[in-house]
């Protein structure tokens, strides 16, 4: 279990929010992420984003897992969703030892498009308003707004 | 994911149905494709029409099954992909790298001369 201190979200900015963890294993990541979408709307039904944040929960919890864990099913990711009128934030924080994201190479570029991998990040920061890593790049934060927020 | 393969003359046709990303999806979609490869087999045609999403690590396994098959002087050609994974894919830039056909005849067909007479 990861040691580290706990994450809050501002209850203010985020009313509905729910703390979500899974195994380092790739048979975890799908029934997370449908468990977190059905979170989400219940919160916003019919917020419009569906398909942007399920596709985005897959890639950060397969980056998690695949990067994060090594693949190890005694490590864990831990997740935190928060719903409001700001929309939905997401934080997926692994226990591997980081990576420098400003390192990843464009999968535009000519050798990008014949390579097998190094798609996941590009693909999250297309489908949500706003992505970063904190904690040395161990801590993924990414948003989407909602019309009318959650 | 359901993966249904038929044989069209020298094309093998993959007829996908559910999610396709990590986990047991890839593991399988790279299995069979690998096995075909295997035995000699280039020319495939994956049908998408049953797809409702595709993540990264499903993309890059079409692009190594592309790769390969290309070196071995067939292709990968896709059929029919869902609204949402034809996003994706466009999202990604890939769809110059792969021809997109309506139907499997189709094609099959786009594979030359020499399988037209049983495609």
């Amino acid at each position: 279990m990861d040691a580290t201190p706990k994450l809050a979200l501002d209850r203010a900015q985020y009313p509905n929010q729910r703390e979500f963890q899974l195994a380092g294993s790739t048979d975890a990541i799908a029934p997370v992420v449908d468990q977190i979408t059905a979170f989400i709307a219940d919160a916003s039904p019919a917020h419009g984003a569906e398909f942007e944040v399920a596709l985005a929960l897959q890639e950060a919890l397969a980056n998690a897992v695949v990067h994060g864990c090594k693949g190890d099913a005694s490590k864990t990711v831990l997740v935190w969703v928060g719903c409001g009128t700001a929309g939905v934030i997401v934080i997926v924080r692994d226990p591997g030892p980081g990576f420098n994201p400003a390192g990843i190479a464009d999968p535009l570029s000519d050798d990008g498009l014949e390579r097998d991998h190094g798609r996941g990040v590009h693909m999250m920061r297309q489908l949500m308003d706003d992505v970063h890593y904190e904690r040395n790049g161990t801590e993924l934060h990414m948003r989407k707004k909602f019309a009318g927020g959650c | 994911m359901d993966i249904s393969t038929r044989r069209v003359g020298q094309v093998d046709v993959l007829r996908l149905k559910g999610a396709f990303r990590l986990g047991d999806a890839v593991d399988q979609f790279r299995s069979q494709t690998e096995s075909l490869l295997h035995d000699g087999d280039s020319q495939l045609v994956i049908n998408l029409s049953e797809v409702p999403m595709m993540d990264s690590s499903a993309i890059g396994m079409l692009v190594r099954l592309m790769t390969s098959a290309k070196a071995n002087g067939g292709g990968v050609k896709l059929v029919s992909p869902t609204k949402l994974v034809m996003q994706t894919l466009k999202m990604v830039g890939l769809l110059n790298i792969f021809e997109v056909f309506d139907d499997d005849t189709r094609a099959v067909s786009s594979f030359g001369e020499a399988n037209s007479a049983t495609g």
